[in-house]
């Protein structure tokens, strides 16, 4: 059973076609990661599945509620945190996230049950009373994510919720998405352009130019991962480096990050040919394993 | 839907107690105007400068300048032998008024021929200069008056004394201070900045912030979210409104002779006027920048301009007379000096009134077609 099935769905800005007749479903308590270069659909497609945007084409159910029909009564189940940490500069975090609540019009006792959990599980105690226009990035990813999850959503949107956020923080946050999630039955949808994040998700969905250019379990895909990839480190000018790559066979795609160079070659190429045909010393060269930026290069690869 | 409407009520009057600038300034401001044109600014005319090149030099020229002078709004400044000395006067601003009178100016008055005298006003500044003419022409009218009875009684046509040919009682604003003729459109000013302008930028405001997005995934309908907005903001202008009328009487002497409870139904139809501008505005702004620009122009100015605040109606040219009709502000000012200055009642007041209020019911039905069509982002 499918907690949101999405069908066709594509929504165009003038003449450009944000969303291009995307089709998806979603399995109840699994994370789902959105991933993808900016620009490539993602938040779109999320707030099309919140009701923030009508489609131009498409259908999306949420367990038999009809979005497009019905979008408030699909609200009630949602939780929405945005990209901006979107929270009221001039109010204090315990504000900000009482506010929400008091939306949802929980009891007062209740309210303050919760509220004492989250800022507890969100180690918030000493910034409840700080005005979120004083609190740093970190600190306020976290504010938002209580003020989105204080009424127990089944679920969870998170669009770029661990943009400008450290890596130590990354973590805590999917694991509180794992423990939430656990918790509350519930299922998450996180977008994302950190590939690296494919790892935290049970389900991912490559977006590029509108589409959905790959699904599936993360270990499933890199294991379906036909290309070769090949690291080595170089002096050379990236100049000169592409020079050399871009005129030796079988290689997919390369790409330059400091004094490294990544190759993805076709499967049947192996590390004596790949020294063969750019004149790299084989022992500079090493064979490592892909990642999803690997996949996402050689898919995305025109 | 109070339930629900309450928390955007505590949330956004956290918010405007908190930032102190804006709360001053929303209930201060208007004060702060209210004395600047009290006291500052004043409209009225007083001492205006005039040089006089007198060709003529006899009873009639000193009798005219005479007359103008007691009026206590002018005072001669120079006296010149040439006509091209009061133009030069003039241009430098040492005078707004020059008047020549040529030789035999009294005999070709009495003869009927056209009258020597030349009046020359400095037009730079169209407002004064308006009023000065309207004053000279006043004097002018007066004197032409007693000259005629003078002559007159020197041939015996009729006897001494007679009743004066016109009778002048001003009503409502005796000694025609501008603060009591301004204070109306004071609080129209106010209220636009208020209900139009602050509540235009709160809700475009959420939207840049994108916090919108956050509040309408919420089970709250636009409407909650517009109302919860406009209320604190409401109840700020109905307080300004209320220390800029308690001040009028303390400081000014504004009569309040009308009824309260008809001043408070004015306030409150504008007020909504104002708010549904301010609706509908924020439906078509995705900037703050874009928002006050277009508040501004299409609130603000017009309550300045076209509503007899500053400048009379009658004045302008009549495809902008015509314009005035669909300015809400006219009729609110006109039902404001009619309660505050003259103690009208709704029987009187009753075409402003009705235009007002449907007027209200226009902008903000607007706004509400608007918003269920387009939603708020």
């Amino acid at each position: 059973m499918e907690i949101i099935s999405v069908k066709s769905l594509t929504k165009r800005f003038g003449n450009f076609t944000a969303v291009d007749n995307i089709s998806f479903g979603l399995k109840p308590l699994t994370i789902n990661g959105f991933l993808g270069p900016n620009g490539a659909g993602k938040t779109t497609t999320i707030k099309m599945i919140c009701g923030l945007l009508r489609p131009d084409e498409g259908s999306i159910f949420i367990e038999n509620i009809d979005v497009i029909e019905n979008p408030e009564k699909a609200r009630e189940k949602m939780g929405y945190m945005s990209q901006n940490f979107s929270l009221y500069p001039d109010l204090t975090a315990r504000e900000n996230i009482l506010f929400f609540a008091d939306l949802y019009k929980i009891k007062k006792s209740e309210r303050d049950n919760r509220y004492a959990e989250l800022t507890d599980e969100l180690n918030l105690h000493e910034y409840q009373n700080t005005l979120t226009s004083d609190l740093p990035l970190g600190i306020r990813q976290r504010v938002a994510l209580a003020s989105a999850v204080i009424h127990h959503p089944v679920l969870l949107f998170l669009d770029e919720p661990t943009s400008g956020v450290d890596p130590i923080s990354r973590m805590k946050f999917f694991d509180f998405i794992r423990k939430y999630i656990n918790s509350h039955k519930a299922t998450a949808i996180v977008s994302t352009h950190f590939l690296t994040e494919a790892a935290h998700c049970n389900e991912i969905f490559l977006f590029n130019r509108g589409k959905i250019i790959l699904s599936g379990q993360p270990a499933e895909i890199i294991q379906n991962f036909r290309y070769n990839i090949f690291e080595t480190k170089t002096s050379l000018l990236t100049g000169e480096i592409k020079n050399i790559l871009n005129n030796s066979e079988g290689i997919i795609e390369f790409y330059i990050f400091g004094k490294r160079v990544r190759i993805i070659t076709e499967e049947d190429i192996d590390i004596q040919q790949i020294s063969v045909r750019t004149g790299i010393d084989i022992s500079n060269i090493s064979v490592v394993a892909p990642s999803f930026e690997d996949v996402f290069i050689s898919l995305t690869n025109d | 839907m109070i339930r629900r409407i309450l928390p955007f009520i505590k949330k956004e009057f956290t918010e405007i107690l908190r930032d102190r600038l804006s709360i001053t300034s929303l209930l201060l401001l208007p004060s702060i105007l209210l004395f600047l044109y009290g006291y500052a600014i004043s409209l009225d005319i007083k001492e205006i400068k005039i040089s006089i090149c007198d060709k003529e030099r006899s009873e009639f020229s000193r009798e005219f300048t005479d007359g103008l002078i007691s009026s206590g709004y002018f005072r001669i400044t120079a006296r010149r032998e040439s006509p091209n000395e009061i133009e030069s006067d003039l241009r430098t601003s040492k005078s707004q008024v020059g008047i020549i009178f040529y030789p035999s100016v009294y005999k070709n008055f009495l003869r009927n021929n056209e009258p020597s005298v030349q009046i020359l006003v400095d037009g730079s500044n169209a407002q004064s200069s308006q009023y000065t003419l309207n004053y000279l022409v006043g004097a002018i009218e007066r004197f032409t008056q007693n000259a005629i009875k003078k002559e007159l009684i020197r041939i015996n046509t009729i006897q001494t004394p007679t009743e004066p040919l016109l009778t002048e009682r001003i009503l409502f604003n005796p000694l025609l201070k501008s603060p009591l003729y301004l204070i109306p459109g004071l609080i129209a000013f106010v209220i636009m900045i208020t209900g139009a302008i602050s509540t235009t930028i709160s809700i475009v405001k959420e939207k840049e912030n994108r916090t919108f997005e956050q509040v309408i995934l919420c089970p709250v309908s636009p409407f909650t979210l517009i109302i919860g907005k406009i209320i604190p903001y409401f109840v700020i202008s109905l307080v300004s409104s209320a220390i800029m009328i308690l001040l009028s009487i303390l400081f000014f002497d504004l009569p309040t002779k009308g009824s309260l409870l008809f001043l408070s139904y004015a306030v409150i139809i504008f007020l909504l006027c104002a708010s549904g501008f301010g609706m509908l505005i924020s439906t078509i702004s995705s900037s703050q920048q874009v928002a006050f620009t277009i508040a501004a122009f299409s609130t603000l100015l017009p309550t300045i301009i076209l509503s007899g605040f500053v400048f009379p109606i009658n004045n302008m040219p009549e495809i902008i007379q015509l314009i005035t009709y669909i300015v809400p502000a006219k009729y609110f000012i006109a039902i404001l000096r009619g309660i505050l200055l003259k103690g009208s009642s709704l029987s009187e007041l009753y075409p402003e009134t009705l235009s007002l209020t449907i007027f209200a019911v226009l902008i903000v039905s607007a706004s509400i077609i608007r918003i269920k069509k387009k939603g708020i982002i």
